[in-house]
């Protein structure tokens, strides 16, 4: 038997055919699902009723289904201030992301002091000295209970997957200060607007203190790692000597997971690696040497390519339209000139990405819910 | 062309007869009839002996969807039938309305291989579009407000932006 359809069929009479087409919302839908994503982001605005179709979150499902493919999800959240909305953007406007909606964090209940991402997971700091991982797609938060003796004050940080949906949150500290007269050197720092030594900040200003801390670089940092399945901190420490003064980028605290290893990139370009499979203290983690004398480079940062392969990327400080990358080779040491002169605009959007937020995801947005 | 077949053929295959929502008269082979969905499931339902109405489809629509199916029930190489579908789109997608009629004839008969098709087409045809453009183009309404399309604008100015 045929089935009452809900829409009416628009049909033309053959004397009128300047009529114009009144367009069915199944077909619609059926056109739709056949779109790239950027045209179905620009096609929200058409009306209230593609709108709807398209924000239905049928239509996420289908369209995800249909496309068979599963998303790959290369792009950067940012964060606005405003009203903390997450907003996503792509670094590739082809690219099949069924997320067709910014996320509200609702982070209204707690008072934030940081957000940083890693591996698609968020880590909210709050003031009072809490942290907990969040997931911005599902909004489901895990808080990590406090260690003892845990400084507040980390200087780095990374988070690993692991299987049946649990982390591993990684925490980087610098221990012993061996270098605090090199701080100043790092940033120009003034009070005032007075340039400042260290020897004129004063004891008890607190903020000074942790940013001469931060900035000195040091031999010794000792990671402290959370697993959520066991929901416990690791017992022994972990502690890494290095040869040379390490220090980490304040900007780029969130370390780019790829695999087992965590990378974060130093203040003199190298570029420091954490092996979370690897037990023997000595060689969890290693320092890889920058791929090019580092007075040269500007803007450096690190991601993860598509493919599972770091990238690093900086520009030319000289020709300053000229953006470098390179790819680090399978031995972990060396580093492949991949190609040159990146447009300016996506460049500095990867570099929003790392430093504002803040969040560089690999992972799927649908793999999340 | 959709074959009207003659009464000689007619007792050879097994034909049915198809009645328009203007009335018009086509007899088809089971086998091209069969290409659609929902008249395949009136046909195991109520007999071939019987004309079938498809009331909601107009005589032309229903001439180009025959055309459609009988071409596609004879299983040709696929480059001809590639190519064969070319030109099919080429000569639908002239006429909008007739287009979009097509299709939602296509889509009600549930004939999957078409709705993609002209699907397909469709999109390729509006991708490169504006929202106005499109509005225009289906006399669509813009009903939504300024603050709505203000924001729809400024979240997502990477999907206004030429690639």
């Amino acid at each position: 038997m045929k089935k009452k359809k809900k829409h009416a069929l628009i049909s033309k009479k053959p004397a009128e055919k300047k009529k114009p087409v009144i367009i069915n919302e199944d077909i619609v839908t059926e056109i739709l699902l056949r779109l790239p994503t950027k045209s179905i982001f620009k096609f929200k605005c058409i009306s209230k009723t593609w709108l709807k179709i398209i924000t239905d979150p049928w239509f996420a499902n289908a369209y995800k289904s249909f496309n068979a493919v599963l998303p790959v999800f290369a792009g950067c959240f940012c964060v606005s201030p405003k009203n903390h909305e997450l907003i996503f953007h792509p670094l590739k406007h082809c690219l099949e992301s069924p997320s067709m909606n910014t996320l509200p964090l609702n982070l209204q209940d707690l008072s934030i002091s940081s957000i940083l991402s890693s591996n698609g997971l968020l880590l909210l700091c709050t003031t009072d000295g809490r942290k907990m991982v969040c997931n911005p797609v599902t909004g489901r938060r895990l808080m990590i209970p406090k260690m003892k003796d845990n400084t507040e004050w980390y200087h780095a940080f990374g988070l690993i997957h692991e299987k049946d949906n649990h982390v591993k949150v990684v925490f980087a500290y610098k221990l012993a200060t061996d270098d605090s007269q090199t701080a100043l050197f790092l940033s120009d720092l003034s009070l005032d607007n007075k340039p400042v030594t260290r020897k004129e900040l004063e004891p008890g200003k607190d903020w000074l203190e942790m940013l001469t801390k931060w900035q000195c670089r040091t031999k010794n940092i000792e990671f402290r790692v959370y697993c959520s399945k066991k929901n416990e901190w690791n017992q022994k420490r972990l502690v890494s000597k290095f040869p040379c003064y390490v220090c980490f980028d304040p900007d780029q605290m969130a370390g780019v997971p790829i695999g087992d290893n965590l990378y974060w990139i130093t203040v003199d370009g190298e570029v420091l690696v954490y092996n979370n499979m690897i037990k023997s203290e000595a060689s969890m983690t290693e320092l890889i040497g920058a791929p090019a004398a580092i007075k040269t480079l500007d803007a450096i940062t690190i991601y993860c390519s598509g493919n599972e392969i770091l990238l690093y990327c900086a520009r030319d400080v000289i020709m300053k339209n000229v953006v470098i990358i390179w790819e680090l080779m399978s031995d972990q040491k060396s580093w492949a000139l991949l190609r040159f002169s990146v447009s300016e605009n996506k460049f500095h959007l990867l570099r929003q990405g790392v430093d504002q937020l803040r969040c560089m995801s690999k992972s799927s947005i649908t793999g999340t819910t | 062309m959709a074959t009207i077949i003659t009464k000689e053929q007619q007792e050879k295959e097994k034909m049915v007869t198809l009645v328009s929502s203007d009335s018009e008269k086509f007899v088809v082979e089971q086998k091209v009839a069969e290409k659609s969905h929902v008249i395949k499931m009136v046909m195991n339902c109520c007999g071939i002996e019987s004309p079938i109405p498809v009331r909601r489809v107009k005589g032309d629509i229903l001439k180009s969807i025959l055309e459609y199916c009988e071409k596609h029930s004879k299983g040709e190489a696929q480059e001809v039938m590639e190519k064969w579908d070319k030109e099919y789109m080429d000569k639908a997608e002239k006429d909008l309305v007739f287009f979009h009629d097509l299709m939602l004839a296509s889509h009600f008969l549930h004939i999957q291989e078409l709705v993609d098709l002209i699907a397909v087409t469709f999109a390729g045809m509006l991708k490169m579009k504006s929202p106005e453009e499109i509005r225009q183009k289906f006399n669509i309404n813009n009903d939504l407000t300024k603050e709505q399309e203000e924001h729809i604008m400024t979240t997502f100015g990477w999907a206004f932006q030429p690639i």
